[in-house]
């Protein structure tokens, strides 16, 4: 790496103010196994198979192929390595390579009038079972409770995945896999501002999806109830 | 005071922390005196804490070694020729 890529790297670290030693350390890996190194390989794909694999699996709503999908991820980082462009992180490239991938099976099953909404909860559902997960602040208590958290989630799933592509991208990225803005500018290529208004609008038609399941027998004010309807239009 | 659409076009900042202290106060004052728009927010709060029970789970062990086994195939590489006696 000559020393301007080095400074580029650094400045970018910097400027997007997170983990700066994580980046380093990752492209540290990178180059050893430029080297030769396999073993550098493997640590990278030991560190990011948990959150890729669960990013596919959100995206995709199928675990088995969420797998797959993260297999041919780590495999495609593998092939073309030498391609990686230190100006971004490597975390940046893959979630590129993760997210291109998703996009490309969703298109293809959606063409063969596939849909995804298998078994993204089953493991989140198996965890509730032991009263781990879905704890939300709500307050109401009763013998329905349970089955309005299990379907709650189910409809908030389809909901994620009936978000138009540039949306639900853009969220899972933010608020499930928690990547900055800036991040997920660069793994989707646009501005910072433009990943505010897609996650604004798609916070608000979630909302909207599964307002019911929150409010219960409260109806809701009548002046909101309308407003999700089409909040995932636009830019 | 800010009509509500303008406040829920400022809740995801609100949410983020993101609104500056004048957008702030303006916002918690017009909630201080609207209940719909405080139920508005309270019903994104729990989507979001829904949301957030979908983060990062570790793999299961036979996905690692499916991953593993799967990574060890495809990236073989043919073993060098030695010299042949």
């Amino acid at each position: 790496m000559s020393d301007a890529q080095e400074h580029t790297l650094e400045l970018k670290d910097l400027e997007l103010g997170l983990g700066a030693s994580a980046a380093h350390a990752d492209n540290n890996l990178v180059r050893e196994f430029i080297a030769g190194n396999e073993a550098a390989f493997t640590e990278l794909v030991t560190k990011y198979k948990d959150a890729l694999t669960n990013y596919l699996n959100v995206m995709v709503g199928d675990y088995d192929i969420a797998v797959d999908l993260s297999q041919e991820t780590f495999l495609r980082v593998y092939k073309n390595i030498t391609r990686y462009s230190n100006i971004y992180q490597f975390s940046t490239w893959i979630y590129r390579i993760a997210t291109n991938l998703a996009i490309d099976e969703m298109r293809y099953r959606k063409r063969r009038g596939q849909v995804f909404y298998n078994n993204i909860w089953a493991k989140n559902s198996d965890r509730e079972e032991g009263g781990q997960e879905f704890e939300i602040s709500d307050g109401r208590r009763g013998p329905g409770e349970e089955i309005l958290r299990k379907e709650s989630s189910q409809v908030l799933g389809e909901a994620i995945r009936s978000l138009p592509e540039k949306y639900r991208t853009a969220f899972i990225l933010k608020e499930i896999q928690e990547l900055p803005y800036e991040r997920i500018a660069q793994v989707l290529k646009c501005s910072s501002g433009t990943i505010k208004s897609r996650l604004h609008r798609a916070r608000l038609f979630l909302r909207e999806r599964i307002k019911k399941y929150w409010w219960g027998t409260r109806k809701p004010s009548a002046r909101f109830s309308e407003s999700g309807k089409g909040a995932a239009r636009g830019r | 005071m800010k009509s509500c659409k303008e406040i829920i076009d400022l809740l995801s900042e609100y949410l983020e922390g993101d609104l500056p202290g004048d957008e702030a106060g303006a916002f918690e004052t017009h909630m201080a005196l609207c209940p719909p728009c405080v139920d508005f927010l309270e019903n994104l709060k729990q989507t979001r804490a829904l949301v957030r029970s979908l983060r990062c789970d570790e793999v299961p062990p036979e996905v690692q070694r499916q991953l593993r086994t799967f990574l060890d195939r495809a990236t073989k590489r043919p073993p060098k020729r030695g010299k042949r006696t």
